[in-house]
Order: structure tokens, then C-alpha cells, then sequence
């Protein structure tokens, strides 16, 4: 037998052997196994102390209103899933008993996606933005810039030469 | 005619006298086909194991129950799309984990995590099995089991979920494997490393 250490192809031997469920013939031959390989054997105890630390970890006993409190839950489900169903059943219905609706429907549903389709694509502009916003200036607002520009150009001097002075 | 019984009463009333008869899959067979009773005699054999699993998952009993009945709520919801094609308690384990690896993710009951001198409300009161345990006895005893769920607890999800039905719920390989969505050779890899940190972890105490 390979041991499942170093060839990892037996895993579930060990795994088994320390949680007790590994039985019969393939227990015998893991035991043998073990009684040659000192590893596997150290492996096994501290696996069947870990499996009896495991044992002592109790879980609390489910409340005795769970069943009452899912009962509950499944009543309050069931009441508006059972209205919503009834609803898109009754809509269902509608359709196929006015056969000619769910034609009609596709076809208006296909004639309005390419009007839109056809009007989106007139209202493309043909140039980019920046030029809209180019044309949209105004002649006063640009000499209103060109005067702000020029009063920066002379703050900018007068501070040069004061500090040129002070030097 | 005979009335129907309430819902909550057909556990105790085993309508149709079926419980014993049909295995888990031929059960939920019949929820599909409209037979609630047979809901309900699931719910009785299957509440504590998901319950309890999804405890150990998420550590706090409250939370536990929550999920657990929303694991339920979903196969009596799916009960019309069921197809018998694994066992019922991987469906159910498989839900269940799912759910509780989202609780983990999410984080929302961080704030509810109890600690192990807590029950709820209406649960019963956790009993020692020793007969008359000394009180350093219990508190011996009451510490090894924190550290236990401590390290079972800083497990990788996936690892503690394969370790949690493996050792407790004693499920094969092929339905952890099914449950966690992965191959089989990836559950054993998980447990064994899974197993191998708890024996590193716990090591101290033994």
C-alpha cells in the first residue's frame, strides 16, 4: 500500500481510518500500514484526538417554535406569490386567447424602435461640440476677456518692478 | 371526510401513514406533486442536522435557525422544479451551505456573534454531560470547546463546511463534493488539510 502522505493518492484512508469510518478489509490493510509507518500513525492519533475535541462541541437544540415560525412564513409566501402568479397567469391567458395581440405587439414594438432609431440618428451633430461653443461666444465677451488678460499682464509688471526696487 | 389537519400537525399525525416508508427523494417527489405532509416529515428528519450545521458555520444559534428556515422556505418554494438527480440531502446541504457562506460574506450578523455562555431565547439551556461536574471542571471543559470553535471557526469557508459534514452530518465525498461544487479529489484535499490545522491548532490541548 502507497502511503497517503507521500503519494496523497489515499487521502480518504486517512481521513476514514481517524473519524472511524473506514471498515473491513481496507481497514485491515491501512492498519497494517500503519504499524510500518510512523507518520501515518502519528497522523491517525492526533486525528482521533482532534475527532474527540470535535465529539464535545454540542450544537443547541432547535427552538420549539421553528416549525411553528416557517409555517408561518411559508403562509404569508405562499398568499402573495399565490395572487402574483394568478395575476401574470390571467395576463398570460389574455394573450393567447387574443392570438392576433402578441403579432401585433411585436410588429409595433419593432416600427417604434426604428423610428427612434431613425430620428436619433438625424439629430447627430455633424461637428464636434467645441465648435458649437466657439460659434455661441459673443464679440463683447471676448473683448471683456481680452481686457481681463490684459489687466493680469500689468499686475504681473507692477509686482516685478516692486520687486526689483526692493532689491 | 375527515378534516385536514393543520400544517403544524402533520408531523405528529403522519397523514397517510408514509414516514418510515419513503426514502427522502420519493418524499419530495410527492411535495412536488402536491403532498405537503410529506414537506413536513422532511422538515422533521432533516430541521436539526441543517440547523446544526449551519450553527457550526456561523457560530450563533439565532442566526442558525434563521437560515435554516430559509433553507426550508427554498425547497418548499423549488418543490414544483425538483428533479431527483443527486440525493435530497445534498440539494438540502448544498442550499444550506450556500447560504451560510453569503451569511459569512456579508458580515451582517458579525455584531450578533455570540459567545458560548449565551443561548436563545427560547431555546433550552446547553447541559454538561458530566453527571456532577465541579464547577473548574465545567469551566475546564467550557474553555476547550472555545478553543475548539475558535479553531474550527478560522478554518477557510469552504474547509470548515467540508469538515463540518464530513465529521458531524457523515456525508460521503462524492456529496460534499456536489455540495461545494467542486471535485471530489478537491474535498479530500480540503479535509485533509482542514484536519491538518486542527491538529496543529489543538495540539495544546490534547
Amino acid at each position: 500500500m502507497k502511503c497517503p502522505l507521500e503519494s496523497q493518492d489515499n487521502l480518504e484512508l486517512l481521513l476514514d481510518y481517524g473519524t472511524a469510518r473506514c471498515t473491513g478489509r481496507e481497514a485491515a490493510a491501512f492498519a497494517q500500514h500503519l504499524a510500518t509507518c510512523s507518520a501515518c500513525s502519528r497522523a491517525i492519533a492526533e486525528q482521533q484526538v482532534v475527532c474527540g475535541m470535535l465529539d464535545e462541541w454540542e450544537a443547541p437544540p432547535v427552538s420549539a417554535s421553528f416549525t411553528r415560525r416557517l409555517y408561518q412564513r411559508i403562509e404569508h409566501g405562499s398568499g402573495w406569490r399565490a395572487r402574483l402568479a394568478e395575476s401574470l397567469t390571467g395576463a398570460v391567458r389574455v394573450l393567447f386567447v387574443w392570438r392576433g395581440v402578441p403579432i401585433a405587439a411585436a410588429a409595433c414594438l419593432i416600427i417604434t424602435a426604428g423610428i427612434l432609431l431613425d430620428q436619433r440618428m438625424a439629430t447627430v451633430p455633424s461637428h464636434p461640440p467645441n465648435a458649437q461653443v466657439v460659434e455661441a461666444a459673443q464679440p463683447d465677451q471676448v473683448v471683456h476677456e481680452l481686457d481681463d488678460l490684459e489687466m493680469l499682464g500689468n499686475f504681473d509688471r507692477s509686482v516685478r518692478a516692486d520687486g526689483n526696487s526692493k532689491l | 371526510m375527515q378534516p385536514q389537519p393543520k400544517r403544524a400537525e402533520w408531523v405528529e399525525t403522519d397523514v397517510g401513514g408514509i414516514a418510515g416508508t419513503l426514502d427522502d427523494t420519493e418524499l419530495m417527489i410527492r411535495v412536488k406533486e402536491g403532498h405537503e405532509p410529506s414537506f413536513a416529515l422532511l422538515l422533521q428528519k432533516h430541521r436539526s442536522p441543517v440547523v446544526h450545521f449551519i450553527y457550526r458555520m456561523v457560530q450563533n444559534a439565532a442566526v442558525a435557525e434563521e437560515l435554516a428556515q430559509e433553507v426550508f422556505l427554498r425547497v418548499y418554494r423549488a418543490r414544483g422544479t425538483y428533479e431527483p438527480t443527486a440525493k435530497f440531502t445534498t440539494w438540502l446541504f448544498r442550499i444550506a451551505t450556500h447560504l451560510a457562506l453569503n451569511s459569512l460574506r456579508d458580515g451582517k450578523y458579525e455584531r450578533l456573534q455570540e459567545t458560548l455562555e449565551t443561548t436563545s431565547e427560547d431555546s433550552a439551556p446547553r447541559q454538561l454531560r458530566d453527571a456532577k461536574p465541579t464547577v473548574e471542571a465545567a469551566m475546564v471543559k467550557q474553555a476547550r470547546l472555545g478553543e475548539v470553535r475558535r479553531a474550527v471557526a478560522a478554518l477557510p469557508e469552504k474547509q470548515r463546511a467540508a469538515v463540518l459534514m464530513h465529521k458531524y452530518q457523515e456525508m460521503e465525498y462524492a456529496q460534499i463534493a456536489k455540495a461545494l461544487n467542486c471535485s471530489e479529489s478537491a474535498v479530500k484535499s480540503l479535509l485533509f488539510r482542514a484536519y491538518e490545522t486542527l491538529r496543529a491548532r489543538l495540539a495544546h490541548l490534547a
